[in-house]
């Protein structure tokens, strides 16, 4: 069987609850990690496109999907950011809060999705089904105020985080039930023989064509612009010819 | 003056292009009019479901959407060439052809 991802968009009702889950976690990641955090400073922007970085993403295997945290501006950024720091943006320290607060937005994502959370292996590289929305990815910005990262997630992901509700079952019918009402076409047909195209050129009405097939034959039944089925004798009923069956083939 | 009106010869035929698009054989019946071909009447049809098809047993009657005095239909590698009667020519079905091109 092809493993090909599924093609289609989220629907609307759960990128609405996509996007209250994240607003929530990211809110309550914020608590822990932003010294100046505020709520109401906290939003979640969904992306049409995704916006390439000199930075590479972080990414994760979550289940069987693939998340990525993107800080345009670095981890060390994010780490001064978060840390209220106002010096050198570049320092190991303000890289390693940085790396520390994505992986813990990853983990707590996990959390909610109550699936593991892991690294790419190595030489893995990630899925693009994270950033294309007509696979079901979800993309986003993350605001903390005056500083923004990015999140992608492909469809695995997002059916971890915001379940499909199983829709009721249709009542579907036993497919040989719905086969057994469909109707087949049948033909009822003489084998007449051989006829040369010089006797086929000159008939005429009137004339009578001579069959091989004598009357004590049994005629085939068909069907049509398909094989013989069985064999018949042909006989009348109210008017209507009427093929009494003799044997199958 | 007098136009002279050429046939382009192709030149390593030597044959105008008219002769080299021409049939190469003329149609003409009655070369073949010894090859067979095989014939069919059909005499009627009908409609079943999956689940009669699979039911029927020996000796039913399967009733066809034609009436008795209904012509025939002659086929010929699938295509109805002619229409007649049904006869029988001693032992044997004959067609009396009521309808031909």
């Amino acid at each position: 069987m092809i493993d090909a991802p599924r093609f289609g968009w989220l629907g609307e009702s759960r990128r609405i609850e996509l996007h209250a889950l994240l607003v929530r976690d990211v809110s309550e990641w914020s608590r822990d990690w932003w010294m100046e955090h505020s709520s109401a400073a906290i939003d979640v922007y969904p992306l049409d496109a995704w916006v390439p970085a000199k930075e590479s993403p972080a990414t994760w295997r979550l289940g069987a999907g693939t998340l990525e945290l993107l800080s345009h501006r670095g981890e060390a950024a994010l780490g001064s950011y978060l840390s209220a720091h106002a010096g050198d943006d570049s320092s190991l320290l303000a890289s390693r809060i940085g790396h520390r607060a994505l992986a813990d937005l990853a983990l707590r994502l996990s959390r909610r999705a109550q699936a593991p959370l892991g690294n790419l292996s190595e030489g893995e590289s990630p899925l693009d089904a994270c950033h294309r929305l007509e696979l079901g990815a979800y993309m986003a910005t993350v605001s903390l105020g005056r500083f923004t990262f990015a999140l992608a997630m492909d469809r695995a992901v997002v059916d971890l985080l915001v379940p499909v509700k199983s829709p009721e079952k249709a009542a579907l019918a036993p497919r040989a039930q719905a086969m057994n009402g469909v109707d087949v076409s049948l033909e009822v047909c003489i084998p007449l023989g051989s006829a040369s195209l010089s006797q086929l050129d000159d008939l005429r009405v009137g004339e009578v064509l001579v069959g091989d097939a004598l009357l004590s034959a049994p005629v085939e039944i068909r069907l049509v612009d398909g094989h013989s089925i069985a064999f018949a004798t042909l006989g009348e009923r109210d008017s209507s010819r009427a093929v009494t069956l003799t044997h199958s083939l | 003056m007098n136009e002279e009106v050429a046939t382009a010869a192709n030149p390593a035929t030597g044959k105008s292009e008219a002769q080299e698009t021409a049939p190469l054989i003329k149609r003409n019946l009655s070369l073949l009019g010894h090859v067979n071909v095989k014939l069919e009447a059909v005499v009627g049809h009908a409609n079943v479901s999956v689940d009669r098809l699979f039911s029927v047993v020996k000796g039913d009657l399967l009733t066809l959407d034609c009436a008795m005095d209904e012509p025939v239909s002659i086929r010929l590698d699938g295509k109805v060439i002619a229409k007649g009667h049904l006869v029988a020519v001693g032992d044997q079905f004959g067609v009396k052809i009521s309808e031909i091109l």
